[in-house]
């Protein structure tokens, strides 16, 4: 994936984040739509890795999970702590993430909504 | 703090849609379980209505749920008769709490017994009007009753009082965006604060803001509808709408009663009026025929020429509504147009690599040409051949469903929860769904047997439920914009 399109897919995310809980599966098939077969498993998800410390450093987008109540629960944690979490997780969870093993979900932070 | 001590059972003649709890045939329940209460109070009004032996088959002190799943229609009925009963006699906020609980179990297959409960809800919210309690109830009775903006508004009051009551923010996240059985029209519905609540389609304020929740109808519902699409509305969505919402002046529908068109009135009493002065100065004394050689002969013609606006009179209004009832199609078929002038222009485009090619191909067959022509050129991914079924149904001619949301993988669609059901049935037709297994997520998933998982959300962030397809090949979310 050259720098325009892991650009282009940044964007896209944030943009994304406005509107809904973005998974990581679905940055992870963003990924790999772009990356197409020549993507292994390990570049593809370095390459999501790598997107999800640019978009939190950002400070844009906060990582958390939905509530039952139809809530959001951001995660208190630095942004190391979080990547360290999402890559523990990812690991134990032994496969690449997908719908209803979301590990974590993104979402534009709260401080540089549009409306605020 | 969670008050209700029965489960609430919200029962409601959809396609399946529950989490962790049984589904019966068509209707599904959504159970927002809360500790154990007291239910002393109407206990009795349940059990009365079975035999000894009966009862006992239920085991020692049984849940009144489960007592009035055995029961039969008359019983429930008359659990009914003993619940109003206890409401004449009842004065406390326990009480009524839990009589407002019976009747939203009986309500299950008998949903006019909403109506009781929304009636103990009032009572219950006039004696304790700073607790959230009284109008979960009555949120979770219109709720019911399938009066969805009205649930949505009681919701967003008991959020306002408790913001943490999860049965309260449940109903709201259920309600919000779906459009009433009672849509278009307004009246009093048992509103606890006795204002005029409208009906009509509309989209509840976020809970953090229920003073906002407005009245929203006619074209200012359609506009904020219209333009929830982002630049790509659907042209049949914005036909249907303003066909809607077009009144038709005089001839409009509606009861023919005499004060129902002033305008038709006043045009009538001006004209009969008008004319009798012209006719009686006119005259200057003489007789008609005096005045008037030839009036037999213009009597005649003014006879036939009065029939026939008289008949044109009654059958305007005929014509009206089969005109109205004709445009859907008449958009419809517009549309078909529209699709058809995609594998031209995909085929322009295939050919010259140029939207202006795709465009103008557009332009040769279409007379109708539409942003979304071209949007649909650019979106259309490369899909492995097990995808190919998700495919037909998602991205049928060629063609992504809905308009682009904020990218072109997320597309709004027209439509309601139930709608977003009936995607999810057929995008996982012959696989076994399951409630969603994400953390947080409510709503349904299933693994496709030739790869892939397909889930519905039934809330999301900005609020519509929302499909997620995540499918070898290709990826795509389907957001459901109540129309």
């Amino acid at each position: 994936m050259n720098e325009a399109n892991f650009v282009k897919i940044k964007k896209d995310l944030l943009r994304e984040c406005e509107d809904d809980w973005i998974a990581l599966w679905w940055i992870l098939a963003k990924v790999r739509k772009v990356c197409g077969e020549n993507c292994s498993n390990d570049k593809a998800r370095a390459l999501v890795m790598r997107l999800v410390a640019e978009l939190l450093s950002s400070g844009k987008v906060e990582a958390g999970c939905p509530t039952s109540t139809g809530g959001w629960k951001p995660w208190r944690l630095s942004h190391p702590a979080a990547l360290t979490r999402i890559e523990a997780e990812w690991d134990a969870l032994g496969e690449d993430p997908d719908i209803g093993k979301e590990l974590v979900w993104f979402t534009a932070s709260p401080r540089v909504r549009p409306h605020q | 703090m969670p008050s209700l001590g029965l489960t609430f059972v919200f029962a409601f003649a959809l396609s399946p849609l529950s989490w962790g709890m049984d589904e019966a045939g068509d209707s599904a329940q959504i159970q927002v379980k809360a500790p154990l209460r007291n239910d002393l109070f109407i206990r009795n009004a349940f059990e009365s209505q079975f035999k000894p032996d009966q009862l006992a088959a239920f085991g020692e002190k049984p849940a009144l749920k489960a007592l009035v799943q055995g029961m039969t229609p008359e019983q429930r009925l008359g659990a009914r008769s003993g619940l109003a009963t206890l409401e004449a006699k009842a004065t406390k906020p326990k009480e009524l709490e839990q009589i407002a609980e019976g009747y939203l179990l009986l309500s299950e297959t008998h949903p006019d017994i909403a109506q009781d409960a929304v009636r103990a809800a009032v009572r219950l919210q006039e004696l304790k009007p700073g607790s959230s309690k009284g109008f979960v109830l009555s949120a979770s009775a219109y709720y019911q009753m399938k009066d969805y903006p009205n649930a949505a508004k009681e919701a967003a009051a008991a959020l306002k009082r408790n913001p943490d009551d999860e049965a309260a923010h449940t109903v709201y996240m259920l309600s919000k965006g779906r459009t009433s059985v009672n849509d278009g029209k307004t009246g009093k519905r048992g509103n606890p604060s006795g204002e005029e609540q409208t009906v009509a389609a509309s989209r509840a304020s976020p809970p953090a803001q229920p003073d906002q929740t407005k009245e929203e109808s006619g074209h200012r519902a359609a506009k904020a509808r219209a333009t929830t699409f982002r630049g790509v509305p659907s042209p049949v969505i914005i036909a249907n709408e303003a066909i809607a919402n077009t009144p038709l002046g005089p001839f409009n529908e509606g009861p023919a009663s005499p004060g129902d068109s002033p305008f038709k009135t006043i045009v009538t009493v001006a004209l009969s009026s008008a004319g009798a002065l012209l006719l009686f100065g006119g005259l200057g004394g003489k007789t008609l025929e005096e005045k008037f050689p030839n009036i037999r002969r213009d009597m005649g013609i003014a006879a036939v020429v009065g029939g026939s606006i008289a008949v044109a009179m009654i059958s305007a209004p005929a014509l009206f509504r089969t005109a109205k009832a004709a445009m859907p199609s008449l958009v419809t078929y517009l549309s078909t147009l529209e699709h058809r002038a995609v594998p031209i222009a995909q085929k322009a485009r295939a050919g010259s690599s140029s939207m202006s090619g795709a465009t103008s191909a557009g332009q040769r067959i279409g007379t109708v040409t539409h942003p979304i022509v071209e949007t649909a050129v650019h979106e259309i991914p490369a899909i492995s051949g097990s995808a190919e079924r998700l495919r037909n149904i998602l991205i049928p001619d060629g063609r992504m469903i809905g308009g682009p949301g904020s990218s072109s993988d997320i597309r709004r669609v027209a439509g309601t929860i139930r709608d977003a059901e009936a995607m999810f049935a057929r995008l996982t037709q012959g696989t076994e769904s399951m409630p969603h297994p994400g953390r947080g997520v409510l709503g349904r998933f299933a693994r496709l047997p030739e790869g892939g998982t397909v889930g519905l959300r039934y809330a999301s962030k900005s609020g519509p439920p929302t499909i997620d397809v995540n499918v070898p090949g290709f990826e795509m979310k389907i957001k459901f914009l109540s129309p």
